[in-house]
């Protein structure tokens, strides 16, 4: 499963080393009704596969007895929720720069939503793969809150068997992925509903530009979170921690070694003075 | 580093051969004075630049002032109707020759009656000359390349770099499903149970 999800955030970064290639499509490498849509739907659903694949092994974990069977119903919605993100979004990514369904509320212009000397994507089809988003985010979302709250039951009751602190671990977990995929939620609704819906979103090429690389920044963020979840352990520690104290161990030892070098030094050169 | 960014170039080129058939709905529009009038083909000498504008210093003041696609924006309900009534110069991505820093690299911008107007930057654009992308226009970058290209491979570079991580984590957590020692071990069963 781990390996599943450190091998998803390769996917994801190299999908964003692609759109990174290049980030406007300013420079013609990258076009936005083909290519640069496509490999952003794809970078948009990675992170997202990664929480599916963390809700369904959390309910393996609580569900799944001693054999730690995944239940049918979860491996079956696995399944569905994974084909049906990858195959919807990255298809309503690329109608939404080539067909026409919006009308932007514009009554004395009709079909003021056509444009082709410039990308613009159409607001209907964008708030629909939103809304496609959205379904899955909420059910997740409720998967993982309905699971934490399972495990809070099992260890407030505290019958039978005594929680143990990697189910404590997991009841955190659950309820940070629960809150970030409700917060994906509201924003997905917020930006297919209100202004945003009915509404052409145009990229006209700009007068000048900066080094901010805009919307690249949170995705690196989301790719070195992943990384940072993903950690493998190595004697008993997570990897970072094992790093930087083996560093600081490193350091120490050498600090150690060049202070008694000074000393044995200056100890020398004293007994010189002193001759 | 050159090489992972030329890499990712060429994949992209190559994903970019297969395009979408041409099911395009959409029809063109035609808005008042600065109407392009024009159709898709017309891609070097832009769209009807000379027809549309008395001089360069109108064009600009069309797209980068007032009257530009960028005043408002989408969500300010006063003026989205200005957005979409916009008509652009140039098919994305190009932009008119001596662009922003296209044959000016120290190039200033001016502030004029409260919106930017970058007058000295587009003093040089020559009218009905679309033949240089956005791209190239964004003046001196480093390793001889220009500003834009240079952002895209610092940002290329920072998001191989977690891949790179990823890569490492596999190979220290030793993935049982990994097929190449597999698939060696059973072709040498196969080896040995035929001779």
């Amino acid at each position: 499963m781990n390996e599943k999800m450190v091998f998803m955030n390769m996917m994801f970064s190299f999908c964003s080393a692609i759109i990174a290639s290049d980030i406007e499509c300013l420079a013609g490498r990258l076009d936005f009704e083909t290519t640069r849509s496509f490999f952003f739907a794809l970078a948009q659903f990675c992170p997202v596969h990664v929480g599916i694949l963390l809700v369904t092994a959390w309910i393996t974990i609580v569900d799944g007895g001693k054999k730690k069977k995944t239940p049918v119903w979860a491996r079956y919605m696995e399944n569905f929720s994974t084909a049906y993100g990858y195959c919807v979004t990255t298809f309503l990514s690329c109608a939404g720069y080539n067909i026409c369904l919006t009308d932007n509320n514009i009554p004395e212009d009709d079909g003021v939503c056509e444009y082709n000397h410039y990308p613009s994507e159409d607001g209907k089809v964008s708030a629909y793969k939103r809304i496609v988003l959205c379904s899955i985010y909420v059910t997740y979302g409720v998967l993982a809150g309905v699971y934490g709250s399972k495990i809070t039951m099992q260890l407030k009751s505290g019958k039978g068997k005594k929680a143990s602190p990697e189910e404590k671990k997991i009841r955190r977990w659950c309820y940070l992925v629960c809150t970030l995929y409700m917060g994906m939620t509201f924003t997905s609704i917020g930006g297919a509903m209100y202004e945003r819906y009915n509404r052409t979103i145009k990229m006209p090429v700009p007068c000048e530009t900066s080094w901010s690389p805009g919307f690249m920044f949170p995705m690196y963020m989301v790719q070195f979170a992943i990384c940072y979840a993903q950690q493998p352990m190595k004697k008993g520690k997570k990897f970072t921690t094992h790093v930087v104290s083996s560093a600081f161990a490193k350091f120490k030892s050498t600090n150690r070694s060049s202070s008694r070098r000074s000393k044995k030094s200056s100890k020398s050169t004293g007994g010189e003075r002193a001759s | 580093m050159i090489n992972i960014y030329q890499f990712i170039l060429g994949v992209t080129a190559l994903s970019s051969c297969t395009s979408i058939p041409s099911w395009q709905w959409r029809r063109q529009l035609v808005h008042g004075k600065y109407s392009t009038g024009m159709d898709n083909e017309h891609l070097v000498g832009g769209f009807n630049q000379t027809g549309r504008f008395n001089s360069s210093a109108e064009l600009i003041h069309y797209v980068c002032s007032n009257n530009g696609a960028f005043y408002g924006g989408l969500l300010a309900k006063a003026s989205w109707e200005h957005y979409y009534t916009y008509d652009p110069v140039c098919r994305f991505p190009y932009v008119n020759k001596g662009w922003y820093k296209d044959g000016d690299q120290n190039c200033d911008t001016t502030v004029i009656e409260g919106s930017k107007i970058y007058s000295q930057c587009f003093e040089d654009v020559v009218m009905d000359d679309c033949t240089i992308t956005f791209a190239q226009s964004t003046g001196d970058g480093f390793w001889g390349m220009n500003m834009y290209d240079s952002k895209c491979l610092v940002w290329t570079c920072f998001t191989m770099l977690p891949f790179m991580i990823s890569l490492y984590y596999l190979k220290v957590s030793e993935p049982p499903w990994c097929l190449v020692p597999r698939a060696s071990s059973l072709l040498k069963k196969l080896t040995q149970t035929s001779s």
